[in-house]
């Protein structure tokens, strides 16, 4: 009897055990699934986001002179946008979409590439009527880069990444005549979306572009 | 130690697979922390065209010399362009210039009846947007409107 009962309680244990790792098993891979999806990338330093990582790294979304753009925007009509994307982590990270500003939120105009000199009578505040193209009312609306960018790990090729946005910026066709012949610092987007690291870097320089 | 070993059994091959499934898109990603920011806010280049040249290729025609008082003035179309202004002159071509028409949409327009024992000659400016414009074009040729037919001649 002694023994029958022991193996009873062995054999329920073990079924018990079973179920428990089964559970494991399945929300381990839960988790594993859940890193194929898209997370959001915060762009604002000091943000939750920023507070949270502990070993993922941000990116950096920087303007360049080099390649330049071009096509060049003209008032009722869209531009070019360059930009150069770092990636301080030791794997690649794939860009899949942006958040923009809100489309009454405008860009600087400097009198050069390096972005130094304001331009008079083509500020933020005049307004110079350059946005982002496709922005919206709503601040954080998300468009989808027409093909994902993948910046390569630290250290590693293609990173950073130089792209060029076809035909993303956009200008009013009430633009002050100041804001002719001037180089705009685009305002800055709210957030990028982002998956994990592909096998392939995207080549620098790259061109790109959001369509709606 | 017979259920241990089944704890082992059943969990490892699930949890490989969703090992696999992490590493199949970036291993090394932590288990949390799926949100990061950049460390500053982004920044972006874009740059705008010049404001556009005069218009060139402005010429003046005698409409229908034999029955009206009216001149065609024609340019070469400006890229980007949103509209046009045509300017006169009634007394030579490096004269004073008066807008006659505004907002032109057309690479050409047509006056209206103009005074007879005049000459005239015109410029045409383009707008880009409403706050693009170019300098005046070059003048046109000289057009002399008569009060009888023909009633409009060019030199």
């Amino acid at each position: 009897m002694q023994r029958a009962t022991h193996d009873k309680r062995a054999f329920r244990y073990t079924r018990r055990t079973k179920i428990v790792s089964a559970v494991c098993g399945i929300l381990l891979a839960g988790v594993g699934a859940y890193a194929a999806t898209n997370w959001v990338v915060g762009l604002n330093s000091g943000s939750s986001g920023e507070g949270q990582s502990a070993s993922i790294s941000n990116l950096t979304i920087s303007a360049v002179a080099s390649p330049s753009a071009t096509n060049l925007m003209y008032p009722g009509g869209t531009g070019d946008v360059v930009v150069t994307i770092s990636n301080p982590n030791p794997y690649p990270v794939t860009i899949t979409a942006v958040q923009l500003p809100t489309n009454a939120t405008y860009a600087t105009g400097y009198t050069t590439s390096a972005l130094t000199t304001t331009q008079t009578g083509c500020l933020a505040a005049t307004p110079s009527q350059v946005t982002w193209n496709f922005s919206t009312a709503a601040s954080g609306s998300s468009h989808t880069l027409t093909t994902a960018l993948t910046v390569g790990a630290s250290g590693q090729a293609n990173n950073p990444l130089a792209v060029t946005l076809t035909n993303d910026a956009s200008m009013g066709t009430t633009t002050p005549a100041a804001c002719a012949s001037t180089f705009f610092s685009m305002p800055s987007f709210t957030a990028v979306t982002a998956t994990g690291g592909a096998g392939t870097s995207t080549t620098t320089p790259a061109t790109d572009s959001w369509t709606s | 130690m017979k259920g241990r070993r089944g704890t082992l059994l059943v969990a490892t091959p699930i949890a490989l697979v969703g090992l696999l499934l992490g590493s199949s898109t970036g291993a090394a990603w932590p288990a949390t922390n799926w949100t990061v920011t950049l460390r500053t806010a982004s920044s972006a280049e874009s740059h705008s065209q010049t404001v556009p040249s005069a218009p060139t290729g402005v010429s003046a025609a005698c409409n229908a010399p034999t029955t009206a008082k009216t001149i065609k003035v024609s340019w070469t179309a400006v890229t980007h362009a949103t509209t046009y202004t045509v300017y006169d002159s009634t007394t030579s071509a490096t004269g004073t210039y008066t807008a006659i028409a505004t907002g032109v949409a057309a690479t050409s327009w047509t006056s209206g009846t103009l005074n007879s024992g005049t000459n005239y000659w015109f410029e045409v400016t383009v707008s880009v947007g409403s706050n693009w414009t170019s300098t005046k074009s070059s003048a046109s040729t000289e057009s002399t409107i008569n009060s009888l037919s023909p009633f409009c001649v060019q030199p």
